[in-house]
């Protein structure tokens, strides 16, 4: 009931989000940044999980918006702008790592092969990391991830990372649930490959 | 169905109690799945587990930027320009120019101008004014002659 109550508050204090695009576009410069406001959270997120980079980060953020405000027109205010945005920022994401598909990250050139050959286990175990800086994990991951084709990339951060339901996961890539459920499958099996590789690589598997 | 090819739905908490029971009885022997399924928690933890923070003032930043661009027709046009293809085109449409100002058959012949044209038509009143012989009558003599008399220049 409270919770209701405070909903029914903010509803009715808050200009809802087609007011925003309608006032937006009759040239409303504070509603395109309420807009913007409201949705910044969510946008730098999904970037941030996908892309990994923080420099890119703010740059793909001003891009996004920069689209969405250039497609306002287009967008139908029958439907919730949320979703709209959100495959506005992976399509975003996906062309970007598209075009950067030839650079390669080695981010952990600092550790020993020890290290890293340590870190790895780790990482294959269920259980609290150790004392190292949550950073060096995420370098990991992330060394995993830039592996994956940018399709089954972004769909395993909407999935696995973000919780986002198949529903959105599909909206956000333009594609079917099952085409959602395929890639996010196959994100799975990737990254579980991409580690065996690299342990292989590094000649000391148990 | 082997157990292991449950492994997508135990993780999207696709199977009920009973088949999730026997997927986590399945993971303490299979170490396959059991390595992927540790990974990939530990992927999720270490991506959820660093934050980075949003630049204060970003929603007003775009914003303008959104809005200054929208005004300046210029800059739309220059947006529609890649840089480095722009540039690439804009020189070789001056190094195209260049050439074929140089080369000589690309340059056409002087067209007569139309005081020539005026000084010709005089120079035939002139010779109708003169001697008999040659004398202009109409205007297809008088555009024989013009072109006699421009051949001969």
């Amino acid at each position: 009931m409270e919770t209701h109550i405070r909903t029914l508050i903010i509803d009715m204090a808050e200009p809802a989000d087609a007011a925003l695009i309608e006032n937006t576009l009759k040239g409303d410069e504070s509603a395109f940044a309420e807009l913007i406001r409201r949705y910044q959270a969510a946008v730098w997120g999904t970037v941030h999980r996908i892309l990994g980079s923080s420099s890119e980060g703010e740059d793909a953020v001003q891009e996004i918006f920069l689209r969405v405000f250039s497609s306002l027109r287009r967008f139908d205010l029958k439907y919730p702008f949320g979703p709209w945005i959100l495959r506005i920022a992976t399509n975003y994401c996906i062309d970007l790592l598209r075009r950067r598909k030839a650079r390669k990250y080695k981010l952990w050139t600092d550790l020993s092969e020890g290290e890293q050959q340590k870190l790895m286990n780790e990482m294959s175990v269920d259980g609290d990391f150790d004392s190292r800086s949550p950073e060096t994990y995420e370098r990991v991951a992330r060394e995993l991830l830039n592996e994956l084709k940018p399709k089954y990339r972004t769909a395993f951060v909407l999935r696995e990372v973000e919780g986002r339901d198949y529903r959105e996961v599909a909206s956000a890539l333009g594609t079917s649930e099952l085409a959602a459920r395929v890639r996010v499958s196959r994100a799975r099996s990737e990254i579980q490959k991409k580690f065996r590789a690299f342990l292989g690589g590094s000649g000391t598997e148990d | 169905m082997r157990v292991c090819d449950e492994f997508d739905r135990y993780r999207d908490g696709g199977l009920n109690a009973a088949e999730r029971d026997r997927f986590e009885g399945h993971l303490a022997g299979c170490r396959d799945c059991r390595e992927r399924n540790a990974l990939l928690n530990n992927v999720v933890r270490a991506l959820t587990a660093v934050s980075s923070e949003m630049p204060r003032g970003l929603p007003e930043r775009i914003a303008r930027r959104a809005f200054t661009q929208r005004a300046s027709w210029d800059a739309l046009v220059i947006s529609w320009l890649k840089p480095a293809p722009a540039l690439i085109a804009l020189v070789l449409t001056v190094l195209l120019f260049s050439y074929l100002w140089l080369v000589p058959g690309f340059r056409q012949a002087e067209p007569v101008t139309h005081s020539e044209y005026e000084a010709l038509v005089n120079e035939s009143y002139g010779l109708n004014q003169g001697s008999g012989a040659g004398q202009v009558r109409g205007d297809d003599d008088l555009l024989n002659w013009l072109e006699q008399e421009g051949g001969s220049r």
